[in-house]
């Protein structure tokens, strides 16, 4: 049996924050202006009464519909989230949050949680991948909901002058992401190695806030970017067999930490297999952790750009410092979605 | 097929479950005679980390620690991927089963099984005395895992979430937790629902190691779910 990516989706809440509002002129030190610096226009933040479960469902739905699978044919549902926040600001420890999430979708099947921050989804549809292609199940649902904001506004209570690692903070928006991942009868999905550097495993931490309620992040911005910018080349070269090969992807979509550092990535792209015209960035989420790919994808979908059968390649970083691509045919009919 | 190869496990006490796991771990590569560098995923499963830590992986943490594959990326760079996997006291089955799933596409010697806890910080209320446990994991191991099934038909609805107190963020539950006792019925080795990860595999995996043939573990987590994992043991 060999899989194919049947659905997927991402829900960013309505409530549409521009940048200018959240994070005006004056708010960095030095004169630095925030979205002259990240390139990030707008970000979107939960409703009230929305947690990390609301955002994932609101995805997991969406993705599930547009993969015409019946939920009685889903056998494994993971959830990836970084956060596992209600609206009440509590995190949850026990059960896993796929759990509640098969609960609230009515879903009956195995489920469990995995961590691997940013790289969590692609993690996830690797595990899937794996499931499906032995036989043991039939399809899986691969979600995650991110509610991330508070950690922007608990770095917005913080002298930044002072506490430049919360400054990353301000770049993330709450999103909802999922993919249905299903059996086929050709190949239609591929990963390139799944690496940890775990050198950097301290850049970027994200737990509880101390004297507050929510979570905190706290990242060493600069030498985490750099980290994995140094090694995207070498990634690039290690993992696609020419030239042809990596041109032959209609999209390439990396992690959304920035549009700026995107075009970093960009660069790198073109400088090692000639050509980064392809890479894709948006402006309107900020970095919405494990969900940002999904981010990019529906934006892509949004705007008529998905097109049956086209070539997807995510390239997906997360804090640890983690690294896997993945390649995938877009789904017959994404034109119809 | 993938089995466990060799384990070592140890109470955690005043040690940092960090400190903890690399000590074992590095014990457990020295009595094995097995290179580090040869582990090429490594998976922790726990329920409590510290100050509530959602990323990185803990897993990565560790990797660090024991300073494996920690290298910028070349042409023939070796490395390491890590991740956690987590279902309250379940994580070990859902861990294990995910190390049987991914060990063929990493080709790597050997995986690496952590599990283990540590109090969040001094205002959660911790009655546990957590335990660390670390597994090599290879092809030829001779606790072999066989097949697993989960069955959340008597899920209840015991919640365990974070909720900020004075200074930090502690523990508070929705209701009552399920009690299951710990039990042996013929080849199934009944977990207690209080154990947390690094208890679960360390007394069952000593109690298989001196069994025979196929056994079951199972595990009924505090709010009902429950995960049975059929290991073969092979004999001397």
């Amino acid at each position: 049996m060999k899989t194919q990516i049947s659905g997927f989706a991402c829900y960013l809440p309505p409530n549409l924050i521009k940048s200018e509002d959240v994070i005006p002129f004056g708010t960095l030190p030095r004169g630095i202006d925030f979205k002259r610096l990240t390139k990030i226009e707008a970000h979107h933040e939960v409703l009230e009464g929305q947690g990390s479960l609301e955002l994932a469902v609101e995805a997991a739905q969406k993705a599930i519909a547009r993969s015409g699978v019946n939920k009685e044919e889903i056998d494994l549902v993971i959830s990836c989230s970084v956060t596992k926040m209600s609206g009440e600001l509590q995190n949850l420890i026990e059960p896993c949050l796929a759990s509640h999430i098969c609960s609230a979708l009515d879903i009956k099947a195995q489920n469990f949680d995995i961590a691997n921050a940013c790289l969590g989804m692609v993690t996830g549809i690797l595990i899937a991948d794996r499931k499906i292609r032995s036989g043991k199940i039939r399809h899986a649902l691969i979600v995650a909901g991110e509610y991330l904001t508070e950690a922007l506004y608990e770095a917005l209570g913080k002298n930044l002058l002072f506490n430049q690692k919360a400054f990353s903070s301000l770049t993330i928006g709450d999103a909802g992401g999922a993919y249905v991942v299903s059996g086929s009868d050709e190949e239609r999905i591929q990963f390139h190695e799944p690496m940890t550097l775990a050198q950097h495993s301290q850049l970027c931490i994200g737990d509880a806030a101390v004297g507050r309620p929510g979570p905190a992040m706290r990242t060493y911005g600069k030498k985490l970017q750099n980290a994995a910018l140094e090694n995207l080349g070498a990634y690039f070269k290690r993992n696609f067999k020419s030239q042809e090969d990596y041109a032959s992807h209609d999209h390439i979509i990396s992690h959304q930490t920035t549009p700026r550092a995107v075009s970093k990535g960009a660069l790198i792209a073109e400088k090692t297999w000639g050509s980064g015209d392809a890479v894709r960035s948006i402006s309107h989420t900020g970095n919405t952790a494990s969900t940002s790919h999904a981010a990019v994808l529906e934006t892509l979908l949004e705007d008529g750009a998905l097109l049956s059968n086209q070539k997807v390649y995510l390239m997906a970083f997360g804090s640890g410092l983690s690294f896997m691509g993945m390649s995938f045919h877009l789904p017959s009919g994404v034109e119809t979605w | 097929m993938v089995g466990i190869l060799a384990f070592e496990f140890e109470p955690i006490k005043r040690k940092s479950l960090l400190k903890s796991l690399k000590g074992i771990t590095q014990r457990l590569c020295k009595k094995n005679a097995i290179n580090p560098a040869d582990i090429g995923l490594m998976v922790h499963t726990g329920t409590y980390r510290q100050n509530f830590r959602q990323e990185p992986a803990f897993a990565a943490h560790l990797q660090q620690a024991l300073d494996i594959g920690c290298a910028n990326i070349g042409p023939t760079s070796k490395h390491t991927f890590s991740f956690d996997v987590s279902d309250g006291a379940c994580g070990p089955h859902h861990a294990l089963e995910t190390i049987a799933d991914l060990f063929p596409v990493i080709g790597c010697k050997y995986a690496l099984l952590t599990a283990g806890d540590c109090r969040p910080n001094k205002e959660t209320p911790w009655p546990h005395k957590p335990i660390s446990f670390a597994a090599i994991i290879s092809e030829d191991g001779p606790l072999q895992i066989l097949d697993t099934r989960f069955d959340y038909e008597q899920e209840n609805d015991f919640t365990s979430s974070t909720k900020f107190n004075k200074k930090y963020h502690t523990e508070a539950f929705t209701s009552k937790p399920h009690i299951t006792k710990h039990r042996v019925e013929e080849n199934c080795f009944i977990a207690s629902s209080a154990w947390l990860c690094g208890e679960q595999l360390s007394r069952f995996v000593e109690w298989a190691s001196s069994q025979n043939g196929t056994v079951t573990h199972r595990i009924e987590n505090k709010n009902g779910r429950v995960s049975e994992l059929n290991w073969r043991v092979k004999g001397e």
